[in-house]
């Protein structure tokens, strides 16, 4: 009797393929950004930066942000003058329009809200994407470089600073209330600095920490560095990579966690946790999986210069 | 205990045997049955849209707050770092 109640069921509800219910907290809301955006057409994933020199105009800045199926794409800056919405339909990739002259650097947050297809829905609640981009203004010549960090509690993170000297160097940082300077001895022509050192005490749940390296002999100037650290929350997990592997007849197995919804290959998008894909393997290709608290991994394949898939989550 | 699954088998056998009301009324109930699912769907999926264009909205009004707070850090630090550039401090 089960069997048949279970195959009227079936016939009542139909079979279309269903969002995923996914444990984890919300990505946004535990300062891990997760929204894919590319500048210049580097990608990026949650937190990225660029450099522009005064006076030259914002619009040299090539940032889009890249939607999935549709919905809206929220950007925000006050330094930069932008906070506007845009619509976005078939998963496109929508280009940021920035205008002005760079003159102070800038935040770009950047907000992506799904609307998933009607039928997969299920009555679930769905979350965005969130992302920010660094828009560092220098000055003409001046050398500078851009890390940031998603963090897990009681971690630590370190960078490794390229230096133009073999002996000592002056590292220094400020920002997030620290004041960090100090000497320290460059090893192979860089050298490494903690986070845990240089903010040891921060409770600051996002540090934006700027600062220099300068050798100390012989002289040269200072190479500025901007680090952008996001601590995110004790619970949060990142979405763990998929399982791919290329199956018989050139076809792609993507195999995410239980609680993926999507999985999308370049411009195909499939609701479920595991999709198979047509696959050519001597072109670039894009591989996304999503769950409905904004948790993703995007992976990148980019022959010939590597045959594997490099993905961040 | 009879289920309604139950009877709609029933409904089904019966009509399987030959009986013509039997099939109609299994046709009127699975159209009844279908309609109501329906309309529970579409409240349901309502009431979902709504809640979801609600935090959508409210996650813009917090992007436009997060913003401004890290800008403000971001001009403090940087400001800080170049005083201690041209003081050499």
């Amino acid at each position: 009797m089960k069997l048949k109640v279970a195959i009227l069921t079936t016939l009542l509800t139909g079979c279309s393929a269903t969002l995923r219910p996914d444990p984890s907290p919300v990505a946004a809301d535990s300062n891990y950004p997760t929204a894919e955006f590319y500048v210049q057409g580097k990608m990026f994933q949650g937190l990225g930066e660029v450099s522009i020199t005064r006076g030259m105009p914002l619009s040299d800045i090539k940032l889009e942000v890249q939607g999935y199926y549709q919905g809206i794409i929220h950007v925000d800056s006050a330094i930069c003058g932008v906070s506007t919405s845009w619509s976005y339909a078939d998963s496109q990739r929508i280009s940021i329009p920035l205008q002005g002259h760079a003159d102070q650097s800038c935040l770009i947050d950047v907000v992506v809200s799904v609307v998933y297809p009607k039928r997969s829905l299920n009555e679930q609640l769905t979350y965005e994407f969130k992302g920010q981009l660094l828009i560092k203004v220098l000055d003409l010549g001046q050398a500078w470089v851009g890390y940031s960090t998603k963090l897990g509690q009681g971690k630590d993170a370190k960078i490794d600073v390229l230096v133009k000297t073999k002996n000592t160097t002056r590292v220094a940082f400020r920002g997030c209330n620290i004041g960090y300077d100090k000497e320290v001895q460059v090893v192979n022509d860089s050298i490494a600095v903690s986070f845990n050192e240089v903010a040891p005490a921060t409770a600051e749940k996002r540090c934006s920490l700027e600062g220099f390296v300068k050798p100390t002999y012989p002289y040269s100037t200072p190479t500025r560095i901007s680090w952008r650290v996001w601590r995110y929350d004790e619970k949060f997990i990142p979405l763990a990579l998929p399982y791919v592997t290329i199956g018989e007849y050139g076809h792609l197995e993507v195999t995410g966690e239980p609680v993926v919804s999507v999985v999308a290959l370049d411009e195909v998008f499939k609701i479920g946790s595991s999709a198979e894909f047509y696959f050519t393997e001597d072109q670039p290709h894009t591989l996304r999986l999503l769950t409905i608290k904004g948790r993703s991994v995007v992976c990148l394949y980019t022959p010939p210069i590597s045959k594997d898939w490099a993905c961040l989550n | 205990m009879p289920q309604l699954g139950d009877h709609m088998i029933e409904l089904l056998l019966s009509s399987s045997k030959g009986g013509w009301s039997g099939v109609a009324s299994f046709a009127i109930l699975l159209g009844v049955l279908a309609v109501l699912y329906y309309k529970r769907q579409q409240a349901s999926q309502k009431m979902a849209d709504d809640k979801n264009a609600e935090r959508q909205h409210a996650a813009g009004v917090k992007n436009t707050e997060d913003n401004k707070a890290d800008e403000i850090n971001l001009k403090k630090a940087e400001n800080d770092i170049e005083e201690v550039l041209k003081g050499g401090n």
